[in-house]
């Protein structure tokens, strides 16, 4: 910007850019507004627009979320009922190995007893000695951004396929 | 290729940021306004250097950062139509003496604002003892006094 005159003051100053100037202002104040609204509501993971329920076949019932964060704590809540264990009192919950290529697992509360690769899915297999149903937790942190599809099943049952998106 | 990656991000976010919140904001104003700017520097520092507490990591943002910031005052220097986006241009807001009450709203800069750095930089006592006030690009408010 050449120098202009102002009374006898030298000064850069531009006028016409300064009122675009504070256009811009307001509307980068409103979208900030917006943003953290919808941080607030969850659209960038952990809130109420992420946290999603998703059932399965056989009444696998999974808590996940929709939005999670490149290499932040994410969960996977598994419950599964009574009478999805076998006579032996344990149960298998198959992830697609997919999905665990791009995650890290942390830690799975209560520990399996038992994990095999079978083909294009990594079964993980609890033992169950309480009746009623059981929870299982998986504790991870994304380590690739971008939407991500993940595929459970329990057992030997019907796939579900879920989908999340991974922020950076 | 991550680090770099990460610092182009950040310096990009921030700088878009601040230049949204406008001349006055945060610039060290009050005791608060320098709290907040350490309070920023620390979470962007995690994403900065993510969980990589290398010497290369740090090496490689920095120079990121710091390159960056000489590009863009390259570019303005060459560009000169880019310069007011990237540096915003410094506002009269009291000229001759009278108040320009219309720009000093919509820069929220109020009377007392004047008279406090009227007071601190001139020693002057009241606003008709100010010829010139300007709001420059860092936020500060210069003051020219009548002669």
């Amino acid at each position: 910007m050449p120098l202009q005159r102002v009374g006898e003051l030298e000064i850069d100053h531009d006028l016409a850019f300064q009122r675009r100037e504070w256009i811009m202002e307001r509307i980068g104040w409103t979208a900030m507004l917006v943003i953290a609204v919808a941080g607030l509501l969850g659209l960038f993971g952990t809130g109420l627009l992420s946290a999603a329920e998703a059932q399965g076949e056989g009444n696998l019932l999974l808590r996940y979320g929709r939005f999670e964060r490149f290499n932040a704590p994410a969960e996977l809540a598994f419950t599964v009922p009574a009478e999805a264990a076998s006579p032996d009192g344990t149960f298998g919950i198959s992830i697609s190995r997919d999905y665990l290529a791009a995650v890290q697992v942390e830690a799975i509360t209560p520990e399996p007893a038992d994990v095999a690769a079978d083909g294009d899915w990594l079964t993980y297999t609890f033992a169950s000695s309480t009746p009623g149903s059981i929870t299982v937790v998986f504790h991870l942190e994304h380590d690739a951004i971008g939407p991500r599809q993940l595929l459970v099943r329990l057992g030997d049952g019907e796939p579900m396929a879920i989908g999340q998106f991974v922020y950076p | 290729m991550d680090s770099v990656l990460r610092a182009v991000a950040i310096y990009a976010v921030l700088l878009v940021v601040f230049r949204i919140a406008g001349k006055r904001a945060l610039s060290q104003i009050t005791t608060f306004d320098f709290v907040l700017i350490l309070v920023i520097g620390e979470a962007t520092q995690q994403a900065l250097l993510g969980s990589d507490f290398s010497l290369t990591n740090a090496a490689l943002v920095i120079v990121t950062l710091v390159g960056l910031d000489i590009g863009l005052s390259l570019l303005t220097s060459k560009l000169p139509g880019l310069k007011p986006w990237v540096e915003d241009v410094p506002l009269v807001i009291v000229e001759d003496g009278r108040m320009l009450k219309d720009r000093m709203a919509k820069s929220r800069v109020d009377e007392a604002d004047i008279l406090e750095e009227a007071r601190r930089l001139q020693g002057l006592e009241r606003l008709e003892q100010i010829k010139y006030a300007v709001l420059e690009r860092n936020g500060g408010i210069s003051i020219i006094p009548k002669p």
